[in-house]
């Protein structure tokens, strides 16, 4: 799978994001890189990752 | 996968505007994302959308009814994931720690440093939750392919206080500073809790294969690992 995971420096993101490394093709990312409260941001960053990931 | 959240559950009281920008715009967007991108969403919620007056574990379809601002904020994202998407994992948990962020453990680690005498609410049940499990419960879950609505804690057989997680903490480290249990009421903290807040994981454990932990040994298992 291909997966994409908002908040990767909290607590609990820190303990999934190595367990999706090692089974999945993933992206993390924080709000100092993505503000999810920017719908225009999350759109933006999603249509990259996409071409990216694929 | 959201693992973003605003959740310092005092502060949310008088800082409505971001609990909400982040717990429900922030979620709308991410949900509204995977829509037009045709993915799955699976995303993170809590005890505190359930007002506590239940005696028996809440389960999945239970009515929610937050007390908090913090609960009202977390209710108002689930509500856009199950109603922008079809397919998604939303999964409650509760009493999160965990080895990266600031969680109770920690809390209490730190205080009997600092007291002889340590002072912990009794009066709101709930069940602990450590990082880690809740992790690979996650893992297994996505793997299985069965959207939604999930409750997911490590077990306690029917609940616990904090006054008793705190005592086992001290155990655990072999530390000796005296503990009396106190009310959220003597606490008197801004937001609201919900006085039992205890999560049937039954559906998690059918749909996905994962056991719980008892709180106990993943307690133990958390103290080694520092």
């Amino acid at each position: 799978m291909k997966v994409i995971v908002a908040g990767s420096k909290g607590m609990l993101a820190q303990d999934l994001i190595p367990l999706l490394n090692e089974q999945h093709e993933t992206i993390s990312f924080d709000q100092d890189q993505v503000d999810i409260t920017d719908k225009e941001h999350v759109f933006d960053f999603v249509v990259v990752q996409n071409r990216t990931l694929s | 996968m959201n693992c973003a959240a605003y959740n310092q559950v005092d502060q949310a009281e008088t800082d409505r505007e971001t609990a909400f920008r982040v717990n429900a715009d922030g979620v709308k967007h991410l949900a509204l994302a995977c829509k037009e991108f045709t993915s799955s969403l699976c995303h993170f919620s809590t005890d505190y959308v359930f007002d506590g007056k239940s005696t028996q574990p809440y389960r999945p379809h239970d009515k929610p009814n937050p007390i908090s601002i913090y609960g009202k904020s977390k209710r108002a994202g689930e509500v856009f994931v199950q109603s922008i998407l079809d397919r998604y994992y939303l999964i409650r948990t509760s009493s999160l720690y965990g080895k990266h962020g600031p969680n109770f453990v920690y809390t209490i680690l730190r205080l009997a440093k600092e007291r002889d005498v340590l002072k912990v609410v009794q009066d709101q049940m709930m069940s602990p939750t450590w990082t880690v499990n809740l992790a690979q419960g996650t893992m297994q879950l996505i793997h299985s392919g069965n959207f939604g609505v999930y409750h997911f804690t490590d077990r306690t057989d029917g609940g616990m206080g904090w006054f008793g997680f705190a005592k086992e903490i001290l155990k655990v480290k072999g530390l000796e500073n005296e503990i009396e249990p106190t009310t959220r009421e003597a606490f008197n903290r801004p937001a609201k809790r919900p006085a039992y807040s205890v999560l049937d994981t039954t559906l998690f454990t059918k749909r996905s294969g994962y056991e719980p932990l008892p709180w106990q040994e993943s307690l133990k298992r958390f103290m080694d690992m520092r």
